[in-house]
């Protein structure tokens, strides 16, 4: 079978379900879209400078295929700006009950800390005027300044009384892991407000986003920001993240899931080697993970069914998946396939129900 | 140790993650220095360091087993004391010899002909100290990933006095570059020269410790271990290595192993969607990855649900790495896992005999000494 005949136009065409995607995507189409969001001062710093808005580092190429799916791509401009494209493309078509929407927009690559925090504060506002208050499907994300916790934990407070926003989106790439103490104003606020940490694709760190230095191929990126993931996880059980914040929900998105059952087991093992280093770790990590962290099906890199039923199978859960378009990117998920080697209560779960707990919907 | 009985079926061993711990003042390291080093050292002292290392300290000062102190005070100094702790114990066929001592202080924080002296002079001491030791012993040879003539120290060893028991190249898992990149094409070619396998084994020596910078604890750093395949495996496949160095072998140690089919299909669904930007590749990436990829055992996988275990190794096996999964006991850690606790008489006697012996005898050409190693019906015997 080639890899075109494995992409599926649409969604489950099995589940006749509710349906929730808990990860569809927005493009801002340019900076002037922001400006009415924004103070006088940050209009005139972006026109003095004649700057276009952050740019995405690293291998990323904006041409790449799976940047968006060629039928989702417009005549003219960028994918995903507008809500009628998401209505027609994805909410309608699918009969989507509730997606959950971020709008990245690399913020985390503008130095400035103050003009940072207000293109985050444009941003977000852009969000509720042209996606959350013309599409009552929609919920969102909160971005924010992710160099700066506190000012990060003030947007999470700006934003938090608007009923759309249901996370706050933390970029997977980073300087520190986010279980350090230096972020927990965060963490505090997305708490307090009874929201979802998001960890989703993105983010800049200083140098190279691996421990040995920059991919040469989108491609091996992309394989290879698993141990993004993995370590963004293991620094949250390990720093003690859930004891200190015992309400926390994490959401694990773009980041796959095939490789969390042995990462889990093998954080248990070690945890039961080491925890003396770490006694605010309580209880197995593998419980913590399913207590507190839920992940997107994208991508699914599906493997041979019966092995695909085995992961599952160590799971030990079947409240862990959540659905994802991850509109309008395109990847070879086969949501079908996944669904047909579920059982039947776990498939309503991925489908809809998991996010719904979750994202309080 | 008393003597076993000849009779009772035995499952013969070969141990591939041994590590002698010499360190640079010992006498038997500093003799191979030149004289301008030794006076450097004395003078200057020499840092051990590595930032991202030395900021989670170890849960023991050499993250060893309590029992594994040899006369030296240290751990794995003395190889008489470490033959009788575990080759004569488990009655191995062979040892394969990682001595990553160099990593750290050979690094690219020195003079650079200080780091390849240092570095010669460590693998010099496993040649004496070790090889000499029991011919049962086989060695590494440690080069300092991204000091410039790593390719010399190959050369140099295979060809020194101890070339023949010198069976792989010992690399650190993580550099300044992913492993695939054009800089260490020089040293593949020396390997594919030689026949010799490269083994990847931390210390990392790269710019951080995970993607998001230095982790805080000794556990999570021992935790994002598991995370260097994840780099290592796609770069050297997608950069086309291996057209290039067809009989190239690489061997990941004690960097886990049950991550392998998923990794495999990752690696084939990213292909798919992502071909354009790959026709250098005249296969899937996933034929790459079980052609040329070895693994080994330690430590021990334990699932969640202990019934989940069999099913583990099933799914490596019908992935088709049944023939690359290699017993490693990382002695003298504290993380130790014994021939008899990897591979217990829960598993069938196939997978026991390939993971023990038979995988490392095919990938290092060490023939399995017969009527060797563990028993393979340890009950059976008890009941006698």
């Amino acid at each position: 079978m080639s890899a075109a005949t494995q992409i599926r136009i649409g969604g489950a065409r099995s589940w006749t379900g509710p349906v929730i995607d808990c990860d569809v995507h927005a493009n801002v189409p340019s900076l002037e879209a922001l400006f009415p969001h924004m103070s006088p001062l940050w209009v005139e710093f972006t026109r003095e400078r004649g700057w276009k808005g952050p740019v995405v580092g690293v291998t990323y190429p904006p041409e790449a295929e799976t940047t968006a799916r060629p039928e989702w791509k417009p005549a003219k401009g960028l994918p995903a700006t507008d809500v009628g494209m998401l209505r027609q493309h994805i909410l309608d078509p699918w009969q989507v009950e509730a997606a959950v929407l971020n709008c990245y927009y690399y913020v985390d690559g503008l130095r400035h800390p103050d003009w940072a925090a207000a293109l985050a504060s444009a941003v977000n506002d852009w969000v509720i005027t042209n996606w959350l208050d013309k599409e009552p499907r929609l919920r969102a994300s909160i971005v924010i300044p992710a160099r700066d916790p506190p000012a990060a934990a003030r947007e999470i407070d700006r934003c938090a009384a608007h009923p759309g926003f249901v996370q706050v989106m933390l970029p997977v790439r980073t300087n520190g892991l986010y279980g350090q103490r230096a972020y927990w104003p965060i963490f505090e606020a997305i708490t307090r407000h009874d929201l979802v940490a998001g960890i989703h694709w993105g983010g800049q760190s200083e140098g190279a986003p691996s421990p040995t230095g920059y991919a040469s191929f989108y491609a091996e990126e992309m394989v290879a920001e698993t141990q993004v993931y993995a370590a963004q996880l293991t620094s949250m059980i390990i720093e003690g993240l859930f004891q200190k914040f015992p309400t926390l929900r994490v959401a694990m998105l773009e980041g796959g899931f095939t490789w969390l059952p042995t990462w889990a087991w093998n954080l248990n093992k070690k945890w039961k080697g080491l925890r003396r280093e770490i006694p605010w770790v309580n209880r197995p990590p593998a419980e913590l993970i399913r207590e507190h962290i839920r992940f997107s099906t994208t991508p699914v890199d599906m493997g041979p069914p019966a092995h695909m039923r085995q992961i599952l199978d160590w799971f030990n859960s079947d409240d862990l998946l959540m659905f994802a378009s991850d509109y309008p990117h395109l990847h070879a998920d086969d949501i079908d396939a996944l669904l047909a080697l579920m059982p039947e209560g776990m498939r309503a779960n991925v489908m809809a129900e998991t996010a719904r707990r979750w994202y309080r919907l | 140790m008393s003597m076993r009985p000849t009779g009772p079926e035995r499952i013969p061993v070969i141990d591939v993650d041994f590590h002698p711990m010499p360190r640079h003042f010992d006498a038997n390291v500093a003799k191979f220095l030149p004289q301008q080093w030794r006076d450097y050292i004395a003078r200057y002292g020499l840092g051990l360091g590595s930032a991202t290392l030395m900021g989670t300290p170890p849960q023991r000062e050499h993250t060893h087993r309590l029992d594994a102190i040899d006369g030296s005070g240290r751990v794995a100094v003395e190889p008489l004391f470490a033959k009788a702790q575990v080759l004569d114990r488990y009655d191995m066929t062979a040892a394969i010899l990682t001595c990553v001592s160099p990593f750290p202080p050979c690094g690219p924080n020195r003079p650079t002909d200080l780091g390849r002296a240092l570095n010669a002079a460590f693998n010099d001491a496993v040649g004496e100290t070790w090889l000499e030791a029991d011919p049962r012993y086989y060695g590494s040879i440690a080069v300092v990933r991204d000091q410039h003539g790593m390719v010399d120290e190959v050369r140099r060893c295979k060809e020194g006095a101890w070339g023949d028991r010198f069976v792989q190249v010992l690399i650190s898992p993580a550099g300044q570059e992913p492993l695939g990149k054009p800089r260490y094409w020089d040293l593949f070619e020396a390997c594919a020269h030689y026949g010799l396998p490269i083994a990847c084994h931390v210390p990392p020596t790269g710019l951080k410790g995970t993607a998001g910078g230095a982790t805080t604890y000794y556990c999570e750093l021992h935790m994002n271990l598991a995370a260097f395949p994840m780099t290592i495996i796609p770069s050297m496949i997608f950069e086309g290595v291996f057209d290039r160095f067809p009989t190239l072998k690489i061997a990941l140690v004690e960097l886990g192993w049950s991550f392998a089919p998923m990794l495999a299909w990752r690696l084939d669904a990213t292909y798919d969607r992502l071909r354009s930007e790959l026709p250098h590749l005249k296969r899937r990436p996933s034929e790459y990855m079980r052609d040329h990829f070895w693994f080994a055992s330690q430590p021990i996988e334990e699932p969640e649900r202990p019934e989940h275990l069999d099913g583990v190794y099933r799914m490596f096996e019908e992935s088709g790495f049944a023939d690359k999964l290699m017993y490693a006991s990382d002695y003298p850690h504290w993380d130790f896992d014994a021939p008899g606790e990897v591979m217990t008489p829960y598993h069938p006697i196939e997978r026991r005999r390939r993971v023990l012996g038979e995988n490392a005898s095919r990938l290092y050409g060490i023939a399995l000494k017969p009527n060797s190693g563990i028993l393979a019906h340890p009950q059976a015997l008890a009941a006698e």
